[in-house]
Parts: C-alpha cells; sequence; structure tokens
C-alpha cells in the first residue's frame, strides 16, 4: 500500500518535457514591488531575468500549489523587520496565452529546487543591464500581465492553499 | 544808391529820442548799473533755472529708468510666480522624482531572481526625461516602476485600450506606442536628447488628450 502511494507520488514527478498547450504555469508575485499604488499588478512581475529572454515559470500540473508556495516563500526578503519582498499570490497562464502575448516559446528547465521549472522564451533579444528593456520585449510583458489571472493568496503565511482553486 | 535808400529815413536823420535820464547823468549810471546786475542776476537765475531743469530732466529721466527697472522687476517676479505656480500645481512632478529615488534603496535581486537595483546613471536619465516632458504627459502617468535590469518603467494609457509604455536606460530610451486605428509603433534604443523626449511628449499627448 505504501509503495503503491510512492509510486503515486514518483508518478506525479515525471514530468514530460514538452509544456502542452494548456498546462497551467504559474509565475510567483511578489508584494510590494509587483502593484502599484492602486493595488493593481504591474507588468515588472513578468519582467525577465537579467541578462535573458526568459521569464521563469512553475508547471503547476506536475507539482503542487504547496510546494509552490515554499518556494515563492524562499524568495521573501524582510530587512530590518520590514517585508523588502513577500510572497502574495500566483499568476496563472499557460503555453497558449504566452504564445498570443508574443512569446517565442514555452520550455521545461528543470532546477535541482524546482523540478517543475519552465521558461517563457521571448525573441532573441536579451534584456540588457541599465539598458531600456526592448520595446518588443515591453509588449509581450504588459500582455502577459493583461491576459494572466492573478490569485492573491488569503493567508500567505499559512503553508496550504487557502484561496480559490487555481484554474482557468 | 545803397540799399538803405529805400528807407524813408536815412539813419543820419534818425533821431534819438529824448530819454528821461542821460545814460551820462549819475542817476542813469545808476539806473544802468541796477539794470545790468538784474540782468546778470537774471542770467545767473535763468542759468540756475537750466541747471535745475537739466537736473530734474535727469532726475525725470533716473525716475523713467527706476519705472523700467520696476516694469522689468514685475515681469520678472511675474515669471517667477508663473514657474513657482507649475511647480507649485504639479505636485506629481515631485511625487514622481520622490520615487525615482526610494528605487535607489532597492537591494541587489530585490526580485528574488537577480534584479539589480536602478543606478544613478538610469535615476538620472529618468529625471531628464521627466523634467523634459510637459505638465500634461506628467499628471497623466499612470504607474512609474524599476525593472529588473535597472532600468525605469514609465506608463500611460486612456480608457480606448491605447497606451504606451516606457523604459529608460542609463543613455537611451524604449517605448511602443498602441493606438487605435494606427497599430503599434516600436521605439528602440533612442538617444535621450531634447527632441527625442519632445517626440515621446507628443506621442504621449495623442494619447491623453483622448482621455481627457
Amino acid at each position: 500500500m505504501c509503495r503503491l502511494f510512492q509510486r503515486k507520488r514518483l508518478a506525479k514527478h515525471v514530468i514530460p518535457p514538452e509544456v502542452s498547450p494548456t498546462e497551467r504555469l504559474l509565475r510567483f508575485i511578489m508584494s510590494p514591488l509587483h502593484f502599484n499604488k492602486n493595488g493593481e499588478l504591474r507588468s515588472n512581475a513578468f519582467n525577465p531575468t537579467v541578462d535573458s529572454n526568459e521569464i521563469s515559470v512553475t508547471r503547476l500540473d506536475y507539482s503542487s500549489i504547496e510546494e509552490c508556495k515554499s518556494l515563492a516563500h524562499k524568495m521573501d526578503k524582510i530587512d530590518s523587520g520590514r517585508a523588502m519582498r513577500s510572497y502574495s499570490g500566483f499568476c496563472l497562464l499557460n503555453k497558449s496565452i504566452a504564445m498570443d502575448c508574443g512569446a517565442k516559446d514555452v520550455v521545461w528547465t528543470p532546477k535541482k529546487e524546482n523540478p517543475a521549472h519552465a521558461d517563457i522564451l521571448l525573441e532573441e533579444i536579451r534584456v540588457k543591464t541599465n539598458g531600456p528593456i526592448p520595446a518588443k520585449i515591453q509588449m509581450v510583458v504588459d500582455s502577459l500581465r493583461d491576459k494572466s489571472i492573478y490569485f492573491k493568496d488569503p493567508n500567505p503565511q499559512s503553508e496550504r492553499w487557502m484561496g480559490s482553486p487555481i484554474h482557468f | 544808391m545803397n540799399k538803405y535808400n529805400a528807407c524813408p529815413v536815412s539813419f543820419d536823420d534818425y533821431q534819438r529820442p529824448e530819454t528821461p535820464y542821460s545814460y551820462r547823468s549819475p542817476i542813469g549810471k545808476i539806473l544802468s548799473i541796477g539794470a545790468t546786475a538784474f540782468t546778470l542776476m537774471s542770467a545767473y537765475d535763468l542759468a540756475n533755472i537750466h541747471e535745475d531743469a537739466s537736473s530734474l530732466d535727469k532726475k525725470v529721466d533716473d525716475i523713467v529708468q527706476c519705472e523700467n527697472r520696476i516694469d522689468d522687476n514685475i515681469r520678472y517676479i511675474q515669471k517667477l510666480m508663473t514657474v513657482f505656480v507649475i511647480s507649485n500645481n504639479d505636485v506629481n512632478r515631485q511625487h514622481l522624482l520622490d520615487q525615482l529615488m526610494s528605487f535607489r534603496s532597492l537591494v541587489q535581486s530585490w526580485d528574488g531572481f537577480g534584479a539589480i537595483p536602478t543606478s544613478a546613471k538610469c535615476t538620472a536619465a529618468a529625471i531628464r526625461v521627466i523634467n523634459g516632458l510637459s505638465d500634461q504627459a506628467i499628471e497623466e502617468i499612470e504607474d512609474i516602476y524599476p525593472n529588473t535590469n535597472g532600468s525605469v518603467s514609465f506608463k500611460w494609457g486612456n480608457g480606448l485600450g491605447e497606451r504606451i509604455s516606457l523604459s529608460v536606460g542609463v543613455s537611451s530610451f524604449s517605448y511602443y506606442c498602441q493606438k487605435k486605428g494606427v497599430g503599434v509603433e516600436l521605439f528602440d534604443d533612442v538617444q535621450i536628447t531634447n527632441e527625442s523626449i519632445a517626440a515621446l511628449n507628443a506621442d504621449v499627448l495623442s494619447i491623453v488628450i483622448e482621455n481627457v
């Protein structure tokens, strides 16, 4: 019985290399930097990593929301008792949406701490350090912000997800 | 025949009329001296009056100059007041600068993915852009935020779904302008000059004026 459960758990982590167009992808959202003064999500929540053309996401269908929360909390940064950056929720999208927004592809890029990690690839234009973000990338990023769905975590400190079910 | 011949009475015939006092008499002399003194005094007075008049003219000139200077000063004060009123009305501009300065306090990897803080040069470039934009363009800024690569973004939009997204780097900016009926225009790596900021300002106004 125990083996059966273990197999099931392992089966969950057998991740197909190809990202399907409809599988759920999550982007971690942090406050306060990803929100404007009106509490609306900013496009910088989807900014590509520095000196790259990739936007990190997690393939939720091959992970769990609790694992995602745990990973997101690892990015929390508290300085002098004040939260400089704290996990606030997730943005949901899929490959199909990403491609509609102008992304080039979504590829599986597993990492030790996050085997379900994937990257949304943008055009072959790299975002240079201290340079302006190319207009084309700004468009894609704005579009991703517009078309993704933000799920606010009602209880970010809890280990369990207590918000509304994450699906389209 | 000389020209005087035409005159009915010649000089020789001219008789000096009898005066009550002869010039040679003492009274005449006194009167003559008195008259001369009076004339001299009058001349002196006249000279004084002339002097007074010229000094008055000078004073009038001085007053006119003072008035001109006062007018200049008033114009200068009015100019200053205009500037003051604009900057006083434009709390948004100061607020933007405050926001920009706050980005300088970001730490390394502020997004958790290795984001770099906004550099002093990027901040200076963004301030230059802010100073070059018109008041209306400044008032209509929807959002300003730091990017993961150290650049600064500005957003404008209207109720029609039209928008401008601007990213300012150290020496250049990039933006796209999305307008209905026109489509999307992309501007990449535009050097920051007065002319390029003016062009950006015109694009922003074309969006926000629709919104007004």
